[in-house]
């Protein structure tokens, strides 16, 4: 299986450990992600809160340099971050649909774009690509004893037009890949809430009113940690938490690393020290 | 909640015109209020989103731009996802923010406004975000150190994090994507 990958500004500085955990994962379960030459930022929130033209010309840039990795037979576009993941998507959707809107966005992509690759989370891969089974195969040491819960946030299940690879109120496949690791999995409240995204330096009283909510749902269940797909959400996650007993979050990679025996363990960069795992 | 009195206002054809044309319908909406009973940040909104909505279907577009909904909105897609009628509201609060920028008509929420603003100024810089020169520049712009803001860098730098020397990426290709649309306006 190969894949375009679009690793996103985030995996690069504060989240490279999401990065280095799903590269090294990827490579365990034959997953080939090859780097898109050339990529640029997808301008993530701002760009389409303030921009609207420039956000899809910032994500067709993109489709267009993965479109130019194999003219033929166009490849999927795999991202780790759920922003990037929406932005991209987005720019493919609208692009398709309106020829008009394509003409102008071209012009100020500076590339032609016919937007003809898919656009996948890495979580969407591998699910239902490389399959449980498949995983499941491959685990060395089953995470028993660990009480998480999975948190999806937004992107990865809204808008339901255009992330439509789960369920938007009830997505299950993060907590399926988890049980497949032996991990307990609780059905908790807080699955698709949001985290405040953006406003973490603008409004943090906000981000940690929700985050608060968050961390409240995931103790009653009697979670132990979450584990999130998203960088944003990690590091609001992890910042906002105002109580004394602390909740570490992890990237699901991090965890199926851990599983499949792989050099990448949960990091020890996190604010919140994760509690000693074993081997 | 906040009671609107509207009737001062005329309504604006241009600008009833304009969210048409973005392919945006807020006519459709008949009041559920199933966007603001889904909504996570409605407390910190004076007008609601569904009150976003409806100002927007009549074209009282100084009402709408002075509340802090548009502003506060997080574009968690919620609203949207549950919408009845499919109205794209975040897209509308993005394609409002435009409005008010182009427009010059204050933020309510202005450092809201500047974070976004200096995340732009950044991207045109040095082609991605890099969160030390973002938290400077966000604290030059606003006046003001966030709280909370010096401890979470310097844990952030010590657990090697963040980097003292920025990531520039396509800075050119970035620079005359945001050349050429200024050059069409």
């Amino acid at each position: 299986m190969r894949y375009a990958f679009y690793p996103g500004c985030a995996q690069e500085s504060s989240a490279r450990e999401y990065r280095l955990s799903a590269e090294v994962v990827c490579r365990e379960l034959g997953v080939e992600l090859e780097e898109i030459p050339r990529w640029n930022c997808c301008g993530a929130s701002s760009g389409h809160f303030l921009n609207e033209e420039l956000s899809l010309a910032l994500a067709a840039r993109n489709l267009a340099l993965a479109e130019r990795m194999n003219p033929d037979q166009p490849v999927s576009i795999v991202t780790i971050c759920p922003a990037c993941y929406l932005r991209l998507k987005t720019a493919q959707v609208r692009l398709r649909n309106s020829p008009k809107l394509r003409q102008r966005v071209e012009k100020l992509a500076g590339l032609p774009c016919e937007a003809k690759c898919e656009v996948r989370h890495l979580l969407d891969v591998l699910v239902n690509s490389v399959g449980l089974e498949n995983i499941e195969g491959r685990i060395r040491s089953k995470l028993e004893g660990f009480k998480l819960v999975a948190y999806y946030g937004c992107y990865l299940v809204r808008p339901p037009e255009v992330a439509a690879f789960d369920d938007p109120e009830n997505p299950m496949m993060m907590d399926r890949l988890l049980r497949a690791l032996g991990a307990d999995v609780p059905d908790w409240g807080g699955k698709v809430n949001c985290c405040g995204g953006s406003l973490t330096l603008s409004r943090p009283d906000l981000v940690s009113k929700l985050v608060s909510d968050l961390i409240e749902q995931a103790l009653e269940v009697g979670a132990q940690g979450i584990v999130v797909a998203c960088a944003m959400c990690h590091y609001n996650l992890e910042a906002g938490q105002k109580r004394r007993q602390k909740l570490p979050i992890f990237y699901f990679t991090e965890f199926l690393s851990l599983a499949l025996g792989l050099s990448v363990k949960p990091s020890n960069k996190c604010f919140i020290a994760p509690p000693r795992l074993r081997r | 909640m906040k009671y609107i009195d509207a009737a001062a206002e005329e309504q604006d054809q241009l600008f009833i015109n304009e969210l048409r044309e973005a392919g945006l319908q807020p006519k459709l909406c008949v009041q559920c209020l199933t966007c603001t009973l889904s909504c996570p940040l409605s407390f910190a909104m004076d007008f609601q989103p569904h009150q976003v909505v409806r100002l927007a279907a009549l074209g009282f577009k100084k009402h709408v731009l002075s509340g802090s909904a548009i502003w506060v909105c997080a574009s968690c897609q919620s609203c949207s996802a549950r919408c009845p009628y499919g109205i794209d509201i975040p897209r509308l609060m993005d394609v409002l923010h435009q409005v008010a920028l182009r427009e010059d008509i204050p933020a309510q929420q202005p450092r809201i406004l500047a974070f976004h603003q200096v995340f732009l100024w950044c991207l045109k810089m040095l082609g991605q975000p890099y969160e030390p020169l973002l938290a400077l520049l966000y604290s030059l712009k606003t006046r003001r150190i966030p709280p909370g803001l010096i401890s979470q860098g310097i844990s952030l730098l010590l657990k090697g994090r963040i980097k003292l020397v920025p990531i520039i990426r396509r800075r050119k290709a970035v620079a005359d994507i945001f050349q050429r649309i200024k050059a069409r306006q």
